[in-house]
């Protein structure tokens, strides 16, 4: 009987001792995962802010590729993801929007401790212009991601 | 007596009957570029100036031979070209058109193309991208007062976003620049950095210095050089974007960019320099503008 429970005893010890050692697959990627990224886009900016509750940082990356050059403003497409930065998890990826701009705006405006995600661009991605490719026109949406 | 009999028969082997020099404008096969509306441009350019008659031929499928023109008869052969290596017969002709005394301009992204062909980066002498590297040559760039030729290795080509800078003449007294300022703003445009090639007779007339993007240089790069090739002359401007995305071509409607490649097209075929300097130039601090491709009434 004294066997028995010693056995069990140096298992359950054992047991306790592997799991403190148990590790996740290895990742092939570096950065980001790769379905983060849309075929033609680039990697523009990133920023690791605090977005949530949970203690770990979040990091938000900006992707962006060109959507034409006029004489006095450029248009880009971009859009916006959001990944735990420890477990490379993808936790949000905005849709993609069209803007003369192409800002990480990251703050905190309602002193919650947790950033928001602030963004500016076209309302349903039209606008126009002259036959110079003056005289932007367009509806400007501005809007916030948090969580 | 004997300077105006040279100078006649100078102008006469170089120009038409009319006494405008006979140019072929050769374009076409540019996926990146609006080709279409940058030829179109530089044919009104060079017309609108009274000084030149010009032909353009668009490539289709040179590679075969079939569509390659009579060189001799033109004075000038400006490119415009995005496409395949040319046919060898072409290649060739071409070759012995330019040794043979030929002018020649060569336009933005026509350093681009042809990298396959030894004598072509000969004739451009600085190339960019198609797999350009350290096997076609050092990178040029000015600095210090001078022209450097660096041997690192590395990949030829690169520009950032599009933006306006500042032309800096270094050959003042070169033929293509002289009285013009010193200094002028070019209007936004794509700036190349990094390019590479044989180097060999060439001379670098005006830089930019390049500060855009992640890739940056931070170099005094060529914009505008010429290359002696045998008895032949050749003018490049890497200036003047015509964009396909969408189709615009601002940067063509630089004064500065116009006034230049009406001289360096001068230049390349005769190898003298007739016209004033314009009093419409940008300055330093400020672009001007000819949005019809000629000059205004106040320019001389």
């Amino acid at each position: 009987m004294k066997s028995l429970l010693f056995f069990w005893c140096l298992t359950a010890a054992g047991h306790q001792a592997w799991s403190q050692y148990h590790k996740s697959p290895p990742r092939q990627w570096d950065r980001y995962p790769p379905e983060a990224q849309l075929p033609g886009f680039h990697l523009h900016k990133s920023e690791l802010v605090q977005m949530d509750d949970d203690p770990q940082m979040e990091e938000v990356l900006l992707f962006s590729r060109n959507n034409g050059h006029y004489p006095y403003f450029d248009l880009f497409k971009n859009y916006y993801v959001i990944i735990d930065y420890y477990t490379k998890e993808i936790a949000y990826r905005s849709d993609v929007i069209i803007s003369t701009r192409r800002d990480l705006n990251l703050e905190d405006r309602n002193a919650d401790g947790k950033a928001e995600l602030y963004r500016s661009y076209f309302l349903d991605g039209k606008f126009t212009v002259d036959e110079h490719g003056n005289n932007l026109k367009v509806t400007w949406v501005y809007d916030t991601i948090s969580f | 007596m004997k300077r105006f009999i040279l100078l006649m028969l100078v102008s006469l082997s170089a120009s038409d009957a009319a006494g405008q020099i006979k140019t072929l404008l050769i374009t076409g096969h540019d996926q990146h570029h609006w080709w279409e509306g940058g030829s179109d441009a530089v044919k009104m350019i060079l017309e609108n100036s009274g000084l030149f008659t010009v032909e353009i031929r668009v490539l289709q499928a040179p590679e075969n031979d079939s569509e390659r023109p009579q060189f001799s008869r033109y004075d000038l052969v400006v490119i415009n070209y995005g496409g395949p290596t040319w046919g060898a017969q072409m290649r060739k002709e071409f070759e012995a058109y330019v040794s043979g005394g030929g002018g020649v301009v060569v336009l933005h992204s026509s350093v681009v193309p042809m990298d396959d062909w030894e004598q072509y980066n000969r004739m451009i002498g600085l190339g960019a991208w198609n797999g350009r590297n350290e096997k076609d040559g050092p990178y040029v760039y000015w600095k210090e007062g001078r022209a450097v030729y660096d041997y690192t290795p590395g990949p030829a080509g690169y520009h950032g976003l599009q933006h306006p800078f500042t032309v800096i003449h270094r050959r003042e007294d070169h033929p293509i620049l002289k009285g013009l300022p010193a200094e002028w703003r070019h209007f936004k445009d794509e700036l190349y950095a990094r390019l590479r090639g044989p180097a060999r007779g060439l001379e670098i007339l005006a830089t930019a210095y390049e500060t855009v993007g992640n890739d940056t240089t931070g170099r005094d790069e060529p914009v505008l050089w010429t290359v002696s090739y045998g008895k032949g002359r050749v003018f490049v401007s890497v200036l003047g974007h015509a964009g396909n995305d969408p189709e615009l071509r601002y940067s063509m409607e630089c004064t500065g960019y116009q006034v230049t490649l009406l001289r360096g097209a001068e230049w390349a075929a005769t190898g003298v320099v007739t016209q004033e300097a314009p009093k419409d130039f940008p300055l330093k601090e400020l672009s001007t503008f000819r949005k019809d491709f000629k000059a205004p009434w106040h320019a001389h």
